[in-house]
């Protein structure tokens, strides 16, 4: 389809535009080297800590840098622009999402190998152990991407974005077993962890560096990034079309003012 | 495909009747009845605030009205597919978008989403920013940035062009060159609607102007038929008894015949003087403020 190739154009050159940025390149940097100094720190735990931060990495990449380059592409009028092309959003959403993919399993697989390399934390031992690895990213991303645009469709702006986006991503990491183990958590913890998708992303990758000896994780896993991935994407459809349709030239330029201060 | 020899409000670009537009309890527009033919290049003339881009917004697609018939291309543009937008260029007021992307990269990439767009060369030269192409967005100046607007806005070869205010923040220069791009555009076809509160720049382009005044359209027409509208009279001079005589008139030729009846010859120093346009318009501004 149409749309979906200039989409994939659209992502392919707004990662150019990301390369060529060094800002952007370290900011993203940055929170890789972040999980591989907590796990430095915690060397006991250091599998724990790069197999939860390998899945972090997809899930704050979904959860925050996604809804900031919405916001933000509200805000400068890139997606009132992109409404007044044949099929402009589908494109734009296309692009965002190769675009953010791209990302977080760049910054994953990057994290994987400083943690093989730094920390010790091991690479899957076998071809199961590596499509374990892949599939729990793979699914896992899909099932929290959609919260990341819908989250983007209803913020006002970037800024805003972000502040209100960090704290409960940042708890979410806390209860999910990506720095301590999870059976330290009091029970009813666990169950608000184990519904949410990272708690099973982190397990799954703890599982593939571990050449996986449990089993039983996977079917609830696959159940709970199933609900996520569905309900979100038809969350995300609507309310992405529904704020796209409310934009127009003049509450652009009203949103302009009150951000900037009176023009002139 | 465009050769129809009569303009019937079926086959017209745009016909709009009865348009209401209200936010709340406040109302915008006030009931508005307008048809812009194809090949026209309409000029919707007002002051601030006086409901322009809403208008527009509503004929682009933008924005639901309230009330009333709008047809644009033959389409009701509150329910309107791709086949619609492909047909139609909008340049809205003020974009900030895209500003890493280079102005050649943006061109090529938006040529994509249409079937007979202009080369990103052929489109560079034509807004004159062959200089620019590879510079970011963000980095252009207001008048330069304005043309890539210009220039994404046409990029499909649009039908049916809307012009929201372009040439705000333009120097004379930049002006020029703006208004000459569009009058080789219309040239070229293409139907345009183009909002200004520069009357200079209506009477400059268009072949007929609206002057909209807080949500109603107060005249429609070409600058001539905007002068009768508003009935605003001619100063009639001549000097009589060896005094500078002068008279206004909504008629003036009736008074010049009487005035060749009553000197029975030629009329010293006669001068008719027919008000311009911008007369026309500040009175319009005049008196409807006064009423609000």
């Amino acid at each position: 389809m149409e749309a979906i190739s200039n989409g994939m154009r659209r992502g392919t050159i707004e990662l150019r535009h990301l390369v060529r940025s060094s800002k952007d390149v370290s900011n993203y940097l940055f929170t890789v080297v972040m999980f591989v100094l907590i796990a430095n720190w915690r060397h006991q735990q250091a599998q724990l800590v790069i197999a939860g931060g390998i899945a972090s990495l997809s899930v704050l990449t979904a959860l925050t840098s996604l809804p900031q380059a919405l916001a933000s592409d509200k805000m400068d009028g890139t997606l009132l622009r992109v409404r007044g092309l044949p099929s402009g959003l589908l494109a734009y959403v296309t692009g965002k999402i190769l675009f953010i993919t791209c990302v977080a399993l760049t910054s994953s697989l990057l994290l994987l190998f400083l943690g093989a390399g730094i920390n010790h934390s091991g690479l899957p031992g076998t071809v199961t152990a590596w499509l374990t690895l892949i599939w729990v990213l793979v699914a896992g991303f899909a099932a929290t991407a959609p919260l990341g645009l819908l989250i983007g469709a209803v913020l006002p702006n970037a800024r805003e974005a972000l502040a209100m986006v960090m704290f409960p991503v940042y708890g979410l990491l806390a209860i999910s077993g990506v720095f301590f183990p999870l059976s330290l958590l009091p029970g009813w913890l666990q169950v608000v962890a184990e519904s949410f998708p990272l708690k099973w992303m982190a397990q799954g990758v703890r599982e593939a560096l571990t050449s996986g000896a449990h089993g039983g994780w996977q079917l609830p896993a696959l159940g709970i990034f199933l609900a996520w991935a569905v309900l979100g994407s038809l969350l995300a459809a609507w309310l992405l079309q529904r704020t796209t349709h409310r934009e127009s030239g003049s509450s652009l330029a009203r949103r302009r003012e009150l951000s900037t201060g009176p023009a002139k | 495909m465009m050769e129809m020899t009569e303009n019937t409000p079926a086959d017209a670009a745009v016909s709009v009747s009865d348009l209401r537009m209200s936010y709340g309890s406040h109302d915008v527009l006030h009931g508005i009845d307008l048809t812009i033919q194809r090949g026209e290049l309409f000029a919707l003339l007002g002051p601030n605030g006086a409901g322009k881009t809403t208008t527009v917004e509503i004929l682009e697609g933008y924005r639901k009205r309230s009330a009333g018939e709008v047809r644009v291309l033959g389409a009701d543009p509150s329910a309107v597919d791709d086949a619609w937008r492909r047909r139609v260029g909008v340049v809205m007021q003020s974009w900030r978008d895209h500003a890493r992307w280079r102005v050649r990269e943006l061109m090529v990439h938006f040529a994509g989403y249409y079937p007979h767009a202009y080369a990103p060369h052929e489109l560079l030269e034509l807004v004159g920013l062959k200089e620019q192409a590879d510079q970011e967005l963000g980095r252009l100046s207001g008048g330069q940035r304005r043309r890539v607007d210009v220039a994404l806005g046409i990029i499909g070869r649009p039908e049916l062009l809307f012009l929201d205010e372009p040439t705000t923040g333009f120097d004379p220069q930049a002006r020029r060159t703006f208004h000459e791009l569009i009058l080789s555009l219309k040239d070229a076809g293409m139907t345009i609607l183009l909002t200004t509160h520069d009357l200079e720049e209506a009477e400059r382009l268009a072949d007929r102007t609206a002057i909209l005044i807080r949500g109603r359209l107060v005249a429609c027409g070409t600058p001539t038929q905007l002068a009768h509208k508003v009935q605003a009279s001619a100063q009639v001079r001549w000097t009589a008894e060896g005094a500078a005589q002068s008279q206004a008139t909504h008629d003036p030729s009736q008074l010049v015949w009487e005035l060749h009846e009553k000197f029975g010859g030629p009329i010293p120093d006669l001068e008719v003087i027919r008000p311009s346009l911008e007369d026309t318009y500040l009175g319009l501004v005049r008196t409807e403020g006064a009423q609000a």
